[in-house]
């Protein structure tokens, strides 16, 4: 059996399946506390185990939006920064006036050799200023690291042999073989910031497992799409940052057989929640990730995440009239109208789970309780014109005419002024989703075969999640011009697609024949080689590396066969299940240098691609059809959180 | 607790950049303009996080299409034989960047390409200086025809003489060249002395500066400061392009100049072009990286101080005394001649109406000697028509018949006839109408 647990805004959903005919066993739905979301996770954790036999779970996984969470209510470690710039632009271009970050001398070139050695006084004197400042974690970056991570360790001793083992110390190139500086440094300060509430996290949800008596791997989310072990979320607790998206992608791929990769044309994918909207690009299936990388709460990193844009437009956007024609959003005041019953309801007993809005955006109890009536949202406007059933519909049609009845509205009856906003909606979507192809097309290329042979990408289809997309896939289809494929309840959707997720992991290799040195930093792999190392040589090993890394790390694939997993169908799954490490570029570039030696400099990148462990046949039981959902709230289906 | 924010720089300019390094395609392996010339230089783009700076941007190049390379050159071979795919794409990366400031989508662009292209002439009869397509000339003839601008400078400051642009605007008045380089009587192609100031109709609208061997960072900068910025403020281009060659630095391998990326960095802050063009530079490991960035920093308007190359030392990058009187000199000498060009005394001789002159080209890649012979029509109303006729070892007399911008309706048809002379004879000829953007062949 598997489990899987979405911590949504609102809700934490747990399900657990059971791989052998692929069925939902038990589900459970737990309010998501603003305050910390372990709570939640335990309880849903809990209530799905209970009654089944522990000792048949072979896997847990979850999503999580604690890296997030904590990094934007500051609920960090102050992180002591050591730098080696080198030659370029000056580091503190990327990050301001601070006493934390010390640029130390020394140099290192674009091969990864030594111009310099930093002078250890110099860094003696940083951690020592460090530890009067209170630090309480540290990075340690140089400019060209993944090409040689010599210069990043011994400092790392250094500052190890001055705090004690138990600081923690992150270096630069355990964040990848990407180059890029200044992300690199932001990456290393995102997961030193966060190391103490991971270690927290880590350290209760491992805790929960053995008294629950699962002695199974317990598996995270990152924004890729793909899961890593618990032990390595807490090292690197950044990569789960922005996992949203991808959990919305693995519910469609959990849900519609279609959407898997390889099955089905470019497509759309539209997450439509209750505040705001994501919109990702899938080319034959599979997600286009974003470019650099993921930039959080304000700092741009190196994490792999779907390219995503998002407005601020969604089920709960508030629609108003104005001097300048008919606005959407971009606030949230609070669930549709047609559910204010139920907000008064939820007064009346404990207050409902509200998404972790902005301070000051308490949503809809704040305006009933002041007594001003809040504008109506999309989604009553989707009621008045039968699109959707929520709540009650007369008030949606009260406030709508309302509205209709103000000096500035376009159209003076509800139902035109609700198609108005619906189009106005749809357009808003339609003209984001247009930028965001010409920029996934727009992404440069660098040799001849690419230029020419890279077709755009062109959407054929549109997928649509999220609380509102049933009501507004008929439209959607309208205004896109595509078909729409929304998922028949999204309830758990996201949650069994985070159960079904696979290990993802990518690597970079780069080896220097003249310097006789290959380095896979992403792997912790260092080798010496020598002049007539190859290609063929460095796909080999990073392919040994990879199975020897996730031997280690429990992260093989197909870690399910004793349960009798269903293996999934097609050619292009046998394929996948046979050998799936994909090698997005291999390069061999002939050297020549100074001296005029020639020697080989090689990169290739390997890495195994998202997706599900198997197919998800049975189908996606409605919400509420199970026994186990007792704290399901009417209030949870207008959108947001779902 | 860290409540410093990652500083947003506030860029005074926007820059773009097309970068494209041909990964998979190269002449041989151990050719200076090799596959892996960018390599280090797109390494240390990407890990100085250039892209992520507010205001830089980076574009993909269009492919160029065989009717922008007939708008500029002459092929008597057919340019299907030698024009190929990487002309193309290296030539689209430079149409990108041109148009990507005249659309107004960046103050500045520098298309980082590769192959280059400024030994390459209006007659391409093959290979020269690693050059066949001449990707600023081609870049600069599109975007005339598609923005309309008409008054262009180039200033070319790669190393070795750009005698393939300077040929092509040879009889435009329209298209001021000026070119930096080592003196010829030290390096290829041998050409670029300050007599060369362009053809009897467009004197003066042809610049070279030939510095002497070692020259380093002082010197440049002086050229650049007494020379080609006085004659760019009297010119007043609407458009100014940079053949940034990077082959100047003290660790070029080929060259024997003595600048630095900061040199070169602070010569570009001082020309301060729309439009910068990668040329040659094969220092590909101790230079390039750092004087590209350098090159693109001061395009943006950044600061470049810290651009320091792991070798650089201060005297590796000096211009002695001597040289530093010399350059004076010289430069006293090229200003005197740009005021009077009709001073000096050109090569071409004038009867029957018309100008001729005979020229031998050599192309060092193909190993082919060229002959050709000019005619310009000294018109009253127009620049006159161009005719070149043009042999090879390989290939008999063709023509070439250029109807230049402007052209008055009696030089139209002179060309047209002279176009269906030579078919008639059965000689191999092709014909240029720039204004009507016409090219044929037979």
């Amino acid at each position: 059996m598997l489990i899987g647990l979405d911590v949504g805004g609102t809700n934490t959903d747990a399900v657990l399946l059971r791989a052998k005919n692929a069925s939902l066993v038990a589900s459970f739905k737990a309010p998501t506390r603003p305050d910390s979301i372990v709570p939640g996770m335990i309880e849903a954790l809990r209530a799905v185990v209970r009654g089944h036999d522990a000792s048949k779970v072979r896997r847990v996984a979850l999503s999580s939006t604690l890296g997030l969470n904590s990094l934007l209510s500051g609920n960090t470690l102050p992180v002591g920064m050591l730098v080696v710039a080198g030659p370029g632009i000056d580091p503190r271009l990327f990050w301001g006036e601070d006493p934390l970050f010390r640029v130390l001398s020394g140099a290192q070139d674009h091969r990864g050799r030594i111009v310099s050695p930093p002078d250890p006084n110099e860094i003696r004197e940083a951690l020592a200023s460090f530890r009067e400042l209170g630090v309480r974690a540290l990075g340690i970056v140089c400019k060209f690291s993944p090409k040689n991570p010599e210069l990043e360790n011994s400092i790392a001793e250094l500052a190890v042999k001055d705090f004690g083992p138990d600081m923690p110390v992150i270096t630069g190139w355990r964040m990848g073989g990407t180059l890029n500086f200044p992300r690199r440094m932001h990456s290393v300060w995102c997961n030193a910031a966060l190391a103490g509430v991971s270690r927290q996290c880590t350290a209760a949800l491992r805790h929960c497992a053995d008294e629950l008596g699962l002695r199974c791997p317990l598996m995270v989310l990152k924004a890729d799409a793909g899961v890593f072990s618990l032990e390595q979320a807490g090292l690197s607790p950044a990569s789960s940052m922005g996992s949203g998206p991808a959990a919305g992608l693995l519910g469609i791929w959990a849900e519609d057989k279609a959407a898997e990769p390889a099955a089905t044309p470019d497509a759309l994918m539209i997450d439509i929640g209750g505040t705001s909207t994501d919109l990702s690009v899938l080319a034959r299936g599979s997600p286009i990730l974003v470019r650099r990388g993921l930039n959080v709460a304000g700092r741009p990193t190196l994490i792999r995440a779907l390219w995503t844009r998002s407005l601020a437009l969604g089920g709960d956007s508030s629609l108003r009239v104005g001097p300048q024609g008919p606005s959407i959003g971009p606030d949230r005041l609070g669930p549709a109208l047609a559910l204010a019953e139920a907000e008064s309801e939820g007064q009346r007993g404990e207050p409902p789970a509200t998404a972790p809005a902005a301070p000051g955006r308490q949503g809809g109890c704040a305006a009933a309780l002041s007594g001003e009536r809040r504008p109506p949202t999309l989604t009553d406007a989707l009621n008045v014109l039968g699109l959707a059933v929520v709540g009650n519909a007369e008030l949606s049609r009260k406030a709508m005419a309302e509205l209709a009845g103000r000096p500035d509205s376009p159209e003076k009856d509800a139902a035109a002024l609700s198609r108005l906003f619906v189009r106005h909606a749809l357009e808003r979507l339609r003209d984001e989703a247009a930028a965001l192809l010409s920029e996934v097309n727009a992404r440069p290329v660098y040799t001849i075969r690419e230029l020419l042979l890279q077709d755009p990408i062109e959407p054929e289809q549109l997928f649509l999640i999220g609380g509102p997309a049933p009501a507004l896939a008929r439209e959607a289809e309208k205004a896109f011009g595509l078909p729409a494929r929304v998922p028949r309840a999204s309830a758990w959707a996201n949650a069994i697609g985070v159960a079904l997720a696979r290990p993802t992991k990518t690597a970079e290799l780069y080896a220097d024949t003249l310097l006789g040195r290959m380095h896979i930093p992403d792997l912790d792999v260092e080798a010496a080689i020598d002049r007539s190392y190859g290609l063929d040589h460095a796909k080999k090993d990073l392919k040994d590396a990879f199975a020897a890394y996730e031997r280690e790390k429990g992260t093989e694939l197909a870690p399910l066969p004793a349960d009798g997993a269903c293996p999934a169908p097609g050619p292009d799954q046998q394929a996948r299940a046979d050998d799936d490490l994909q090698f997005p570029y291999a390069e061999s570039f002939a050297m020549l240098d100074e001296r005029n030696r020639r020697g080989r400099s090689i990169r290739v990148m390997a890495q195994r691609a998202p997706g599900l462990l198997f197919c998800w046949k049975d189908a996606v039981p409605e919400a509420g059809s199970h026994g186990k959902d007792k704290s399901e709230r009417k209030g949870a289906h207008s959108g947001g959180g779902l | 607790m860290n409540t410093a924010r990652p500083m947003r720089p506030e860029l005074s300019r926007t820059l773009g950049l097309v970068f494209f390094p041909a990964y998979d395609w190269g002449i041989c392996e151990d050719h200076p303009e090799r596959e892996e010339r960018l390599l280090y230089t797109q390494d240390q783009f990407r890990e100085e996080g250039l892209l992520d700076l507010p205001g830089i941007s980076e574009y993909r190049p269009l492919l160029a299409g065989m009717e922008d390379i007939s708008r500029t050159h002459f092929c008597p071979p057919g340019f299907e034989s030698q024009v190929e795919t990487p002309h193309l794409a290296s030539a689209g990366s430079a149409i990108t960047a041109g148009r990507l400031v005249l659309d107004g989508r960046c103050d500045k662009a520098f298309a980082l390409t590769r192959p280059p292209g400024h030994h390459a002439m209006k007659i391409v009869q093959g290979g020269r200086g690693f050059c066949a397509v001449n990707i600023e000339a081609v870049m600069i003839d599109r975007l005339r025809r598609d923005f309309g601008v008409r008054r262009v400078a180039v200033v070319d400051t790669d190393c070795h003489h750009g005698d393939g642009t300077q040929d092509i605007y040879w009889h435009d008045p329209d298209t001021l060249f000026i070119s930096i380089h080592q003196d010829g009587r030290t390096l290829y192609p041998g050409t670029g002395f300050p007599g060369e100031l362009g053809g009897p109709r467009a004197r003066g609208s042809t610049i070279n500066i030939p510095l002497p061997p070692n020259t380093g960072d002082e010197g440049f900068l002086y050229a650049m400061n007494a020379v080609v910025r006085p004659i760019l403020e009297q010119w007043k281009p609407e458009l100014l392009v940079n053949s940034a060659g990077q082959d100047n630095h003290f660790t070029d391998p080929i060259t024997n100049m003595r600048l630095s990326a900061r040199g070169y960095a602070r010569m570009v802050a001082a020309l301060d072009p729309q439009i910068a063009v990668l040329e040659g530079g094969y220092s590909i490991q101790g230079a390039l990286p750092y004087v590209n960035l350098a090159v693109a920093l001061a395009l943006a308007g950044m600061d470049y101080s810290h651009v320091v190359e792991p070798l650089w030392k201060e005297e590796l990058c000096a211009t002695d005394a001597k040289s530093m009187n010399y350059i004076r000199s010289l430069s006293e000498t090229v200003l005197g001649m740009f005021a009077r060009p009709e001073a000096v005394k050109h090569d071409y001789t004038h009867a029957n109406g018309q100008w001729t002159c005979e020229r031998d080209v050599y192309y060092d890649t193909d190993g082919i000697r060229e002959r050709r012979h000019e005619t310009l029509t000294d018109c009253s109303h127009c620049r006159g028509l161009l005719r070149i006729r043009s042999r090879t070892d390989l290939r008999p007399w063709s023509l070439c018949v250029e109807i230049p911008a402007g052209a008055c309706p009696a030089c139209r048809s002179r060309g047209h006839d002279a176009f269906t002379a030579a078919r008639k004879q059965g000689m191999r000829v092709e014909l240029r109408d720039v204004d009507e953007d016409l090219y044929q062949r037979a």
